[in-house]
């Protein structure tokens, strides 16, 4: 056996607050530690088994007896009480400018890592998930929007069947895997608008219907939703949010509110970097799929154009004249889920050719 | 600085037997350097290894600031580990998979898992604290919980209510039971605490906390309304109600945040030996709040560890504690040891619970 060491302190019986003077005689040995507490009669203990070292001098034992230390632990004792795991994460918590900014750039690395994992892990699992339950969560969500935000549809429903018939067609001549329903409503709440839910349908409002005027443009909206429904946008959007928001949570800590509304933010930036590139993946598709059918591509364009200008649509002269220079020049924000008008028509007309 | 006598390393550590006490303030030790090492470590551990060590830093980020908290020079300490709130929080994450999976097949399900959640969280809650309370040491001897279902039911869920429909009239009314709630359900040991302020001092101080705030609410109208006067139509007069109430939520709340919490400090004791004070300034809390907010936003995080550590130790300066008798031994009762599942799912939920 090596020479003791004595440490100067109070010790407490389990349970109690009350203190006693007393010296705590640490000795290592073969079994690892022994440890007595020698209190201010001469009485001794019997050996005590550290549980947990906190402050540098409050040793909690097992059973319930307490040992402070008049002053903090030297180092070469306190080490004697921290595992081989807690002494190197101790070396990582000193502080040093160096150690903070090697870890600082550590950490930007790791989250450009998880910024590009995420996405994959999102397409990997979706491609896994079976299609029945994608389209679960499809009808399920179509049905409480049809209480929420949908009414009856105005349009006759020889023009619906045919634009079904139509689109179904689109999708055979393409070859899609996925063969989403379609359905037609009039929105308040939507507006102008066409929406794919997961594993389909696809809701076409009365609205956008009335916009864009011809059948062949409402088909060019129906491509870009189908091309959503064949690469699963909408489930692996939902997968990307819950990644970020489970990695968010359990790396940033939900305790403190402000690192909450911080990683909310974060979390709602993050997805709509991704629901900007799914909508771009998906005008392109859509392209393919018209050029597949037959039918002109640029109804595609000229249906983006009128959604982009549709806020101007009340105005004359000069003012629609600034309104509609105003709505193609918006450039992509962060906060966007659809990509940026100018952009947006800037690569559509790219590859369209014109 | 606050008005209580600071404690040194030179201290008597406790006060004469049976004299007036003496109120001294809660010492902190810790420093924003310090914690930021810990703190930048907990990320970087966290990161690397997929959240998993997230359980583990929370229990290192508890212990640092406990740790270095001394009243009459004996640190506090904190018992849980990393493996209780590790299992705490996948139990609690996956009750909330399955929850967000079964609502996103069948959204009607969320009418009964919502009463379910409504009748079930007080009984989180109580587990929460009492897991909070039982892992919190001073002397040996640890905290503990003893708040009923009924009694958090009503003010966790039905008091909110009770606030709104009275249009805020009620708050100071329920703000008293609910403080009272709170100090007399703990007990340090097997003494319980007691408080017992009256309701016309939360009466006061609300009409304190509202003065302010309400001049602020009206700066901003005044300033909203000048702009849009000017006529470029970017205001709407819905922006124009809605920043200075939204001023005056933020201002009242931190304020009146800070008056019960002096109210209910300065009217607690614990058995017949210790009595409680808080000086908090509502102004001065405050500014160290938005102050905090900026710098860390200006640094993008990076003087999150300085804001913390500096709230914290505002708040630590400000309270003090008196203890009539140094001998007096507090007794604990051996209680069988309580999950961390209620607290990391009230913590999943954001839901705030203290003072």
């Amino acid at each position: 056996m090596s020479t003791p060491h004595l440490v100067e302190g109070q010790f407490f019986q389990p349970l109690s607050s009350k203190s006693r003077a007393a010296r705590l005689r640490v000795e290592p040995c073969e079994e690892g530690l022994f440890v007595t507490a020698i209190l201010e009669d001469g009485d001794e203990t019997a050996p005590l088994a550290v549980d947990d070292l906190q402050a540098e001098g409050c040793l909690h034992f097992a059973g319930g007896c307490y040992f402070k230390a008049d002053r903090p632990l030297p180092q070469e004792i306190a080490s004697l009480f921290k595992s081989r795991t807690q002494r190197r994460i101790a070396r990582l918590e000193a502080f040093s400018l160096p150690k903070a900014l090697a870890l600082g750039l550590a950490l930007i690395l790791c989250v450009l890592a998880f910024r590009a994992a995420i996405p994959l892990a999102a397409s990997g699992i979706a491609a896994a998930l079976p299609d029945r339950l994608e389209r679960m969560i499809g009808e399920q969500a179509y049905a409480s929007m049809k209480v929420t935000g949908f009414a009856d549809s105005g349009i006759p429903p020889e023009r619906q069947q045919e634009l079904r018939r139509r689109a179904a067609a689109l999708a055979e001549t393409a070859r899609l895997t996925r063969r989403p329903e379609i359905f037609f409503h009039r929105s308040a709440l939507f507006g102008a608008n066409a929406l794919a839910l997961p594993g389909g349908p696809i809701v076409v409002t009365d609205e956008l219907v009335a916009l864009l005027g011809s059948d062949d443009a409402v088909l060019a909206v129906i491509a870009h939703e189908m091309a959503h429904v064949e690469r699963r946008h909408a489930l692996q959007q939902v997968l990307n949010v819950a990644g970020a928001a489970a990695m968010a949570s359990v790396v940033l800590g939900v305790d403190d509110s402000m690192i909450e509304e911080l990683s909310a933010t974060l979390i709602n930036v993050w997805s709509f970097k991704n629901s900007r590139d799914y909508e771009k993946e998906a005008d392109l598709i859509g392209l393919d799929i018209l050029r597949a059918a037959k039918l002109d591509p640029r109804l595609f364009l000229t249906a983006i154009e009128k959604l982009t200008l549709q806020g101007c649509a009340d105005l004359a002269g000069d003012a629609l004249a600034r309104c509609r220079d105003k709505s193609v020049a918006v450039e992509t924000g962060w906060m966007s889920t659809h990509p940026a008008a100018k952009d947006r028509l800037g690569y559509l007309r790219a590859a369209i050719g014109g | 600085m606050s008005e209580h006598t600071q404690s040194g390393p030179d201290a008597a550590a406790n006060p004469p037997a049976g004299a007036t006490p003496a109120f001294r303030a809660i010492d902190f030790h810790g420093t924003g350097k310090e914690y930021f090492g810990i703190w930048i470590s907990n990320l970087f551990l966290s990161i690397v290894t997929f959240g998993i060590y997230s359980a583990w830093a929370k229990v290192r980020r508890i212990k640092y600031f406990y740790n270095n908290t001394k009243l009459f020079d004996f640190p506090f300490n904190y018992h849980a580990t990393g493996k209780q709130i590790f299992t705490g929080r996948l139990i609690a994450f996956a009750v909330m998979v399955v929850y967000s999976f079964v609502t996103a097949i069948f959204p009607l399900t969320i009418i009964p898992f919502s009463i379910a959640f409504m009748f079930g969280l007080p009984w989180l809650i109580n587990r929460s604290l009492r897991f909070s309370a039982r892992m919190t040491s001073w002397r040996n001897v640890r905290l503990d919980w003893h708040g009923t279902y009924g009694k958090s039911f009503l003010f966790f869920i039905v008091c909110p209510f009770v606030a709104v429909l009275s249009l805020g009239t009620l708050v100071p009314m329920i703000a008293r039971y609910y403080y009272r709630y709170f100090a007399e359900g703990h007990s340090y040991g097997t003494t319980r605490f007691r408080a017992d302020a009256k309701v016309s001092q939360y009466y006061k101080g609300f009409l304190t906390a509202a003065l302010l705030p309400v001049l602020a609410a009206a700066g901003v109208a005044l300033l909203l309304a000048a702009i849009s006067a000017k006529g470029n139509g970017a205001l709407t007069p819905a922006h124009i109600l809605f920043f200075p109430i939204f001023a005056f939520l933020f201002f009242f709340q931190v304020m009146y945040h800070a008056i019960c919490r002096n109210i209910l400090l300065r009217s607690m004791t614990l058995g017949e030996v210790a009595t409680f004070d808080s000086q908090v300034s509502p102004l001065k809390f405050l500014w160290i709040g938005i102050s905090n907010a900026a710098a860390v936003l200006v640094s993008l995080g990076l003087l999150m560890p300085w804001a913390m550590i500096r709230r914290y130790r505002y708040l630590a300066e400000s309270t003090g504690v008196g203890l009539s008798e140094a001998s007096h031994e507090f007794l604990d009762a051996q209680t069988q040891t309580v999950g961390a599942f209620g607290q990391e799912f009230i913590d999943l939920d954001g839901i705030d619970i203290g003072i």
